[in-house]
């Protein structure tokens, strides 16, 4: 029900933008006839118009670094290559170099997990934005897990149901990566630059107690 | 080194011709590489610019010129330049700019002015007509993601 609603709310203002557009080329249109100034008028209208078209992507992308996360999420709707361009690693990348509200870890004794994050801008800090809401499904599990590690404002969670969780605070997105181990000994996360992924590493017990066996799980997967 | 080769011409692409310190054009690594090749004169033609953002560039430059290389202090005055510099240009001026930072490849006035514009632009409207792009998703492909993202859309 909400959905048809959106949907129905979307087409409408689409409607509007459209019925805009028509009026100004309109303006264009009827100006072109007329005398000296309107003419010059309605060609630097159009120029306008024009030189907007010839912004090139790579500059697009320049200016959406430097966006902060949350209206970068929104802008997802924009357009189809902005979305994929969103879903690009590299972009992350680059996003990161610029954003300037940065992920600080706190680890709260109750809950055991990062809480707030930080806006900080020129290298001062600022101030605590919002404790976010985590949005999973289910809250008791987070409450308690532990941090194993974080990496590019990326958190790990040990979930103590013999599953990590790979967590993105910024985006609230949030993965689930089983393990068939249910006793490890010594667990890390980290960024496994030749294949470009997030990596857990997970070191297994044998017999007599030392570690003889890892296994790596991707969080690709 | 005699004055005259101290001073650079730049010419903009509606004719209009600006002496500069050379120091202060050569912040734009396109200028610098020209020069370096020596295949210009003492004159540049910039094609892709015009008069208008031109003469504000070279202000950026010239600010940046003289403080560069100075204390602490002068650096904080110079953010708060730049932040005034920004602030009371139109979308069109910031658009060019942009162009022109791009242009003429000088990294700090790129950074700044696609900052400018990231810091006005808010809404997905407001992209839409700045850039003029055109969305290309159904309305039921658009509430999808709305739907995906919800937490994004509410202030």
């Amino acid at each position: 029900e909400r959905e048809r609603l959106l949907i129905r709310h979307i087409s409408l203002r689409r409607l509007e933008k459209n019925r805009k557009k028509t009026k100004l080329e309109r303006l264009l249109e009827s100006d072109s006839g007329f005398g000296e100034t309107y003419g010059t008028r309605s060609t630097r209208l159009r120029r306008n118009l024009e030189m907007r078209r010839e912004l090139p992507f790579e500059l697009v992308v320049e200016i959406l670094a430097r966006i902060p996360v949350k209206d970068l999420v929104r802008f997802r709707c924009v357009c189809k290559s902005w979305r994929s361009l969103m879903q690009d690693e590299r972009f992350y990348r680059k996003h990161m170099t610029h954003a300037r509200t940065r992920i600080v870890a706190l680890r709260d004794l109750d809950t055991r997990i990062p809480i707030c994050h930080f806006s900080y801008e020129r290298g001062k800090l600022e101030a605590i934005l919002e404790a976010l809401d985590l949005n999973i499904g289910d809250t008791s599990l987070l409450l308690n897990s532990f941090v194993i590690g974080h990496c590019h404002g990326l958190f790990c969670l040990d979930l103590r149901d013999n599953t990590f969780g790979v967590w993105n605070p910024a985006l609230r997105e949030f993965r689930r990566i089983q393990t068939r181990h249910l006793n490890w000994a010594e667990v890390g996360f980290g960024y496994d630059h030749s294949t470009q992924d997030y990596k857990i590493v997970v070191l297994v017990p044998d017999l007599e107690g030392g570690c003889s066996r890892a296994q790596i799980l991707s969080s690709k997967s | 080194m005699s004055k005259s080769e101290k001073k650079i011409v730049l010419k903009s692409l509606d004719n209009e011709a600006f002496e500069v310190e050379k120091a202060v054009a050569l912040q734009s690594q396109t200028i610098w590489v020209m020069c370096e090749d020596k295949c210009v004169g003492n004159e540049i033609p910039l094609e892709n610019v015009t008069g208008q953002i031109l003469a504000k560039v070279i202000d950026y430059c010239k600010k940046h010129a003289v403080v560069d290389g100075d204390g602490d202090e002068s650096s904080e005055e110079l953010k708060n330049w730049d932040t005034e510099f920004t602030k009371n240009m139109d979308q069109s001026t910031l658009f060019n700019m942009i162009l022109a930072a791009n242009y003429l490849n000088i990294k700090s006035l790129l950074n700044l002015t696609c900052q400018a514009v990231a810091d006005k632009t808010k809404t997905i409207d407001e992209f839409h007509t700045f850039l003029n792009i055109e969305n290309n998703f159904t309305p039921e492909e658009e509430a999808q993601i709305c739907q995906e993202n919800l937490w994004a859309f509410d202030d």
